[in-house]
């Protein structure tokens, strides 16, 4: 059969025969199969001795943190903790066996919202020398949004849109380095005159009724409440009450977190689906050292710099010169409409380092858009010295825009 | 993809969950494939019903191997082919008895044609053997691969590679060369 026939027929099957196929489902029928079928795994659950109970080294935890790559949170927490028992002179045996228990960890399992309220589901496989994540699987159900980074490859798979971003190496946002964390956080809290407050006491879980040791840890940027558990020394939730300005935050909640599970077969291995839209990010990468894009920051200060190149930025976008928009950010999509038209550029924020943003420093910006609303974007801001001039160029944004009531 | 070995791994925990959004992720792509496949289509809840609880009797040990719509849609042509032989009957709508095709004049022209096609390749699907009907319901419905088919039936894959051509050239037969 010619080739041309054979796929005229099969689209013809498709289109034709089986979209055309009626079929009837109803509530009662639903009620029915799912009915039987949960009752036969119910008993399965008897006679399969691996559903026979928890496995004691299978930690549940529950916390809120930081918009970074769960891995991450992880290590904040850890350094959290770290700090919170030395500074209030606790026990040395809760620092060193958290510690210990963390770094005996191989694998993570994360459930969590991030601050827009989108549940996410992590699984992370961290490097047995060092700790770091080496590989890592993100899912966000509410947007269909799958993340798979790699030390090789990552994937980056929208399946509203169809599209895969695929990229070299590991996700940066994922790709952090915990020893820089957690001296840092260290550090913060061993400062002298420092303004971090922290507290400990125990309270009752109210999911296991266990008695926990809970750390209150107060800065004037942030407030945490932790909760760890006194056999394993694990953290086991993490709660953040207040953030100014929510730097360094990916995920607010993390809902619940398992240590070293057995992990799903093939969980980070990524097979681009039928007919998706590939994007080659490291072609969009090479754009980011193109002296062609970006300002000249010659004579400006970090924070004059990232704001001169915002503001020509917005102010292209208010404009709808998507041309010079796309000459300050390269890997702008000049195809994709925005949802809302942004208006009024209203102010810029101060340049910092988010943690595990590894390309770039990121400058907050507030924008208002035209039904009066207002959204605090994050823009990564890449700076460069090309043949000895210095520049810079909007390397993307940090996640999603948080709408400011 | 991700999500479906995401389930997978949670179904085998015990989670009923997992197994509930298995069963309406797919539910309608199976009750195609049934309607497809079966000679009764009265059947075809039936159907689905034991492959799920067979599906959840296998909690704790199930392991993925391709794709669990396809996995799933060739439990459900296995045992179609089982309740086909059983009731030792065939679906044989002739020409004859097929639904007249709608001549309204107030239908658009494309409509009536699509009909008309609908019509006839219904027809021709009924007249393939049961081995290529299915392959072909299993590789366009559900895209299960050639290869997962084959290792399912224990089979070669240029088989069932074989068994598809050969399906669609009968089925072009009885078209006669019509599309």
């Amino acid at each position: 059969m010619k080739m041309r026939y054979q796929k005229n027929l099969e689209h013809s099957i498709e289109k034709s025969y089986l979209e055309n196929i009626e079929v009837s489902a109803d509530a009662e029928m639903d009620e029915r199969i799912l009915g039987d079928a949960l009752a036969a795994m119910e008993e399965s659950k008897k006679t399969n001795p691996a559903m026979a109970g928890p496995n004691i080294g299978k930690i549940v935890m529950k916390s809120s943190i930081t918009k970074l790559a769960a891995a991450a949170v992880i290590i904040i927490a850890a350094g959290i903790f770290i700090t919170v028992m030395q500074k209030a002179a606790t026990p040395a045996y809760a620092l060193d066996q958290t510690l210990e228990a963390m770094n005996n960890v191989r694998t993570l399992h994360l459930f969590g919202r991030s601050w827009d309220n989108l549940e996410f589901e992590m699984w992370v496989k961290l490097n047995p020398e060092t700790g770091m994540p080496d590989y890592c699987c993100m899912y966000r159900p509410q947007t269909k949004y799958l993340a798979v980074s790699t030390p090789k490859l990552s994937y980056q798979y929208n399946e509203s849109a169809n599209r895969v971003l695929v990229s070299s190496g590991k996700l940066f946002n994922i790709n952090v380095a915990p020893s820089r964390l957690f001296e840092d956080l260290l550090r913060s809290s061993q400062m002298e005159n420092s303004n971090i407050d922290i507290k400990i006491h125990h309270e009752s879980d109210p999911q296991t009724g266990k008695s926990l040791i809970v750390v209150l840890y107060e800065s004037p940027d942030e407030t945490w409440k932790g909760f760890v558990d006194p056999e394993t020394k694990l953290p086991l939730r993490l709660y953040c009450l207040r953030k100014n300005n929510r730097l360094g935050s990916i995920f607010k909640d993390i809902d619940q977190i398992e240590y070293d599970l057995d992990l799903p077969e093939k969980i980070f291995e990524f097979e681009i689906p039928e007919g998706a839209e590939v994007v080659n990010m490291d072609e969009r990468n090479k754009a980011l050292s193109d002296p062609r894009y970006g300002i000249s920051t010659e004579g400006l200060t970090e924070q004059q710099a990232a704001e001169e190149i915002v503001t020509q930025y917005w102010n292209a976008i208010i404009n709808m010169d998507l041309a010079a928009a796309r000459k300050l950010y390269p890997s702008l999509d000049m195809n994709k409409a925005p949802d809302s038209v942004p208006v009024e550029h209203v102010e810029n924020g101060k340049i910092y380092i988010e943690p595990g943003c590894g390309i770039g420093k990121v400058i907050p910006c507030i924008i208002r858009y035209e039904d009066g609303s207002l959204k605090e974007w994050k823009l990564v801001i890449k700076k460069r010295n090309i043949d000895g001039l210095p520049s810079c160029v909007i390397a993307g944004f940090y996640n999603s825009p948080v709408e400011i009531k | 993809m991700l999500e479906d070995k995401l389930l997978i791994y949670k179904f085998n925990r015990g989670d009923s969950n997992a197994l509930r959004r298995i069963y309406e992720k797919y539910r309608d792509d199976l009750l195609k494939v049934a309607t497809a496949l079966l000679n009764d289509r009265n059947s075809v809840e039936d159907l689905l019903h034991d492959v799920f609880v067979t599906f959840a009797q296998g909690m704790g040990n199930f392991r993925l191997r391709g794709s669990l719509k396809g996995y799933l849609s060739i439990c459900i042509a296995n045992r179609a082919r089982d309740k086909n032989r059983a009731a030792q009957r065939k679906r044989t709508v002739a020409l004859d008895d097929a639904k007249p095709i709608r001549s309204d004049t107030s239908m658009p022209d494309h409509l009536a044609e699509r009909n008309e096609l609908t019509e006839q390749l219904d027809y021709a699907m009924t007249q393939l053997p049961y081995v290529q009907r299915e392959i072909i319901i299993l590789h366009l419905q559900s895209r299960a691969g050639f290869a997962q088919i084959a290792k399912s039936k224990g089979v070669s894959t240029n088989t069932i590679r074989s068994r598809y051509r050969y399906g669609l050239n009968k089925l072009r037969s009885i078209l006669d060369g019509q599309l």
